[in-house]
């Protein structure tokens, strides 16, 4: 009797979604449009954002100031559009800095291991276990009030949660047999962390800089909602929500669209991040 | 009369382009084994998932015969499958370590399912059942998390839970693939001994031909979701004329080193649009086959699909 | 503790005493809370002596002059060397003395123990009802994943998630509260209504602070319905935001759960839905959820600020955001400490909850 054991094979995979392609689009269309703002909000805004004009405070949007005027009379769109830079400006390099940190602080312990790796982690559990808000108020108390201050302690904040990340993805491609097979070559090891290990890191760390912007700008304009952030006159987009905070009743137009430009904002970033994880999981 | 009729078995899933099951027809008798082979894809695993009610809710399902115990089963609600389930039909799944819910008790899940089919009373008969499978000490191994059992242990449980409710047709998906090949004869011996015991029908899955020589009465061979043979096991194992069970048996390592041809560079993902769907690996391959699907018919002792084995036959044979 | 958890699978013996290991763990437990408030104080300490205005100017008053500042100065201890101000602070809180608040001159632990009531009221009330409402929603998308409440739940799953809370609440004032009038607004300068439950106007006495319970305690129904009323849209901010993250990860965990194959052997076996689905899955499923709720819990800690501050709710949050306004260095430093542990607290009971809902994990360290 003749007895015989098939190989197993895959099971019939669906076919894969073609939406990889759409997602490049509207990443990149997404850096242009906020280049753009950060960059030449002049040419975009149709009107000067520090203009006051106390004769026409309080106009209702209309075809001439679409999303309508402040308390002194500034346009909003361009006060919105000139804010770009400060809000979005201020998200990106908060994240920046937290994520180049958290990569060289997470390479290191993952790479050493050890006494070195079990320290290092600990101090990163110990900026995980401060409350965000209260402890980002103690800074900027402490530091004085702006948008510097500010920026310290959300970065300060923030590159812990990256330094884990980081670590964890570093440890468990470290145990993959391809860096086991470049170590049995004789690969020098900065050559194995520089071309085998951080390429792989760089899928994950675009996923979540992508979702962090958007949860950036939320802290931001949160921080600044309460006054520790920017400082008047500058069009920071949390600042003009909570500047017309005491107007609410009389300009609904002002606490509004400086709101929605915010939601959008971090809305396309949330999306963008998850349309980013879905490309690179499948 | 058969215990289990099925004619015309056809399963779709959302998205997929050809049916994982087409125009399945198979009866088996109480007290009977009919064996399923097949490569994974193959469509085994939702052929049995469909005779016990538990597809997807996105699957679809036709039949123009679907009977147990000569019950209509066609327009059956979830309600009247469960119930079936409780009394009448058990399941084996493969994997023993993923069929039990790995945060609560052995014991808990056991007389959860004892429970649900109204034998709650018959826990010390469970105990006695599990004794005799070689599962030592029950009451005490029970109150374990399923992690803290072996594979072995744990597929003991599955089978006395599924046979100590007396069902008329058992299940088995694969049931000792995933287990070492000592446990897995061991399973088997147990399986075979449970099912003379019971006079039950008993439909097993298996890729492993070793399995199939060991238990079965009858074996069917699917590819690509349909039939390509089906037989007594002494005709399909012995003389098989379809090329692909005839590959399958002929891939077998033997001791006198006189091996046979090895089925082609096997890419079982690629199934062809239209036409016979191994006729991208077929060594008898005509253009008819890319044009038609063959229908079953009688070629020496067993039914196969495949025309041109009925001309080659004459040859071989 | 919060983070980094190692889920030790072990068999547990039954009749073991566990005792010792308890003890080693909650030993280790305020170890790690006391190093998270030191480096936490430490940090603002330092912060705080790199100040561009000086603390004793502003306790002073405005009106005072160079003497009296001087005088001031040295009232406060702030002339002497900065490591010795570091011992003289940290030496207070070890026995429980927070400083004296620069803006309402008061012990800072009365004040504290003055505003905690209505925020816990605030976040208990919320967290109750986002938490639950959040695990229904999302277990029943995850077990019926197709239809208009599936829309709809995702629609809130990903806007709550995006949209600022400071922002939702400023909208609610606005459209529900001025408007229509329906929901009290709140005591700024210009709307003279309490934040929270007036206790005068109701009727009632204040034995706890917190507006529910004091009408519970009173028996009072219509003070308990104002209470309710003016607790809407401070909660009803805070649920919009956070029930997003809930409903999302309850549904992603449920449907994770629900396409395991010990799911499909439990309905093989006979089990009802109801069994499957609940007793099986949905416990399963919980587990992740547990954890994410215990961080927004802690996070709500700090988070009800924006909150109070927006519906000048009388709690610890608007504590903090005046005592911020004023340069109270105390103040804020004593509240950092306080929320940092409340926040490694909550945590650390939250991981208390695991062994309950997976056996398989015993609390490692």
């Amino acid at each position: 009797m003749s007895v015989a054991k098939l190989p197993a094979a895959p099971e019939t995979a669906s076919p894969t979604r073609k939406a990889g392609r759409g997602v490049v689009w509207w990443a990149v269309g997404t850096v242009l449009v906020l280049a753009a703002l950060v960059l030449i909000p002049g040419l975009l805004a149709p009107a000067d954002p520090y203009k006051l004009d106390i004769i026409n405070r309080f106009t209702p949007p209309h075809g001439g100031n679409l999303f309508g005027t402040d308390d002194s009379g500034r346009d909003i769109l361009s006060r919105v559009i000139h804010g770009a830079r400060y809000s979005i400006g201020s998200a990106v390099l908060i994240i920046t800095v937290a994520a180049l940190v958290g990569t060289v602080y997470g390479s290191l312990a993952a790479w050493y291991g050890g006494i070195l790796d079990r320290l290092l982690m600990r101090t990163v559990d110990v900026f995980l276990a401060f409350p965000y808000l209260v402890f980002a108020m103690a800074v900027a108390a402490s530091m004085g009030r702006g948008l510097t201050s500010t920026i310290v302690a959300l970065s300060l904040l923030w590159w812990p949660s990256y330094a884990r990340m980081i670590r964890g993805q570093v440890k468990s491609i470290l145990n993959d047999y391809h860096i086991r097979a470049a170590t049995t070559l004789g690969a020098r090891r900065g050559q194995i962390l520089r071309w085998h290990v951080i390429p792989h890191t760089y899928n994950q760390l675009l996923v979540r800089f992508t979702l962090d912007i958007g949860n950036a700008l939320v802290a931001l304009t949160g921080l600044a909602f309460l006054g520790l952030g920017a400082t008047p006159p500058l069009p920071e987009w949390g600042r003009m929500v909570a500047d017309s905070k005491q107007f609410a009743l009389l300009a609904w137009w002002y606490a509004v669209f400086p709101g929605v430009v915010i939601f959008a904002t971090v809305l396309n970033f949330v999306l963008l991040g998850e349309a980013l994880r879905k490309r690179s999981t499948s | 009369m058969s215990l289990l009729a099925v004619e015309g078995l056809t399963v779709t899933y959302p998205g997929g382009q050809r049916p994982a099951v087409k125009g399945v027809s198979l009866e088996i008798e109480s007290g009977r084994t009919l064996a399923v082979v097949g490569e994974s894809g193959s469509g085994k695993t939702t052929l049995a998932l469909a005779l016990a009610g538990l597809l997807d809710r996105r699957a679809r399902r036709h039949a123009s015969r679907l009977e147990i115990n000569g019950e209509d089963l066609l327009a059956a609600g979830r309600r009247r499958w469960r119930q079936l389930r409780r009394t009448d039909i058990s399941f084996i799944f493969q994997s023993p370590i993923n069929s039990w819910n790995p945060t609560r008790t052995m014991i808990a899940q056991v007389r959860d399912a004892m429970s649900a089919a109204g034998r709650a009373g018959r826990m010390p008969e469970l105990m006695d059942l599990l004794a005799r499978v070689g599962f030592e000490d029950p009451e005490r191994r029970l109150a374990d998390l399923p992690h803290q059992l072996s594979g072995g242990m744990l597929q003991r449980v599955s089978i006395a839970v599924a046979v100590i409710i007396e069902p008329a047709l058992l299940i088995a998906d694969e049931p000792t693939s995933a287990l070492d090949s000592t446990v897995q004869s061991e399973i088997l011996a147990i399986l075979g001994e449970l099912r003379s015991e019971a006079d039950l029908a008993m439909l097993i899955i298996s890729h492993d031909l070793s399995v199939v020589a060991r238990v079965a009465d009858y074996v069917m061979v699917l590819y690509g979701g349909k039939v390509v043979e089906q037989g007594a096991r002494a005709a399909v194992l012995g003389s098989a004329v379809h090329p692909y069970t005839r590959g399958l048996l002929d891939s077998v390592p033997r001791l006198d080193g006189d091996r046979k041809i090895l089925l082609p560079s096997m890419e079982p993902g690629h199934l062809p649009a239209s036409g016979c769907p191994f006729a991208p690996r077929c060594r008898l391959v005509v253009d008819e086959c890319r044009r038609v699907e063959p229908d079953l018919i009688p070629i020496n002792d067993t039914l196969a699909a495949c025309p041109p084995a009925a001309s080659s036959a004459l040859i071989t044979t | 503790m919060t983070q980094g958890r190692n889920p030790e699978v072990t068999r547990p013996a039954p009749g073991q005493s566990f005792g010792a290991g308890r003890l080693a763990r909650f030993v280790k437990g305020v170890v790690w809370l006391l190093v998270v408030v030191l480096v936490a104080v430490s940090i603002t300490f330092a912060l705080s002596r790199i100040v561009p205005a000086d603390p004793a100017r502003l306790a002073a008053g405005l009106e005072a002059g160079p003497e009296q500042v001087e005088r001031v100065r040295q009232d406060m201890g702030l002339d002497d060397p900065v490591m010795v101000q570091y011992v003289r602070y940290i030496t207070g809180l070890v026995r429980g003395d927070f400083g004296d608040s620069i803006r309402t001159r008061g012990p800072i632990l009365d004040d504290v123990v003055e505003a905690l009531p209505a925020s816990i009221e605030l976040i208990v009330v919320s967290f109750t009802i986002f938490a639950s409402l959040g695990i229904l929603a999302g277990a029943a998308w995850a077990y019926w994943p197709r239809g208009v409440h599936a829309v709809l739940l995702r629609v809130v799953a990903v806007a709550g998630s995006a949209v600022p809370v400071f922002w939702v609440g400023l909208l609610l004032q606005i459209f529900l509260a001025a408007r229509p009038d329906w929901f009290p607004l709140v005591a700024r300068l210009d709307f003279p209504v309490a934040g929270n439950l007036n206790h005068q106007a109701a009727g009632i006495a204040e034995v706890t602070g917190a507006g529910l319970l004091d009408a519970l305690i009173a028996r009072s129904p219509s003070a308990m319905l104002e209470a309710a009323r003016v607790l809407f849209l401070p909660v009803m901010t805070i649920v919009i935001h956070n029930i997003a993250l809930t409903i999302a990860l309850m549904r992603s965990s449920l449907a994770d759960q629900l396409d395991r194959e010990y799911v499909r052997a439990a309905r093989a076996r006979g089990l009802s839905e109801w069994r499957v689905v609940v007793v099986d899955a949905l416990r399963n499923a919980l587990n992740p959820v547990v954890t994410m709720l215990g961080l927004q819990l802690g996070w709500l800690l700090g988070g009800v600020v924006i909150v109070e501050v927006i519906f000048s709710w009388p709690g610890i949050g608007l504590y903090a955001f005046s005592s911020f306004q004023s340069f109270d260095y105390n103040a804020i430093m004593a509240i950092t400490v306080l929320a940092t542990a409340g926040f490694v607290l909550v945590n650390a009971l939250v991981g208390q909850i695991y062994p309950l809902l997976d056996p398989r994990i015993k609390e490692a360290r």
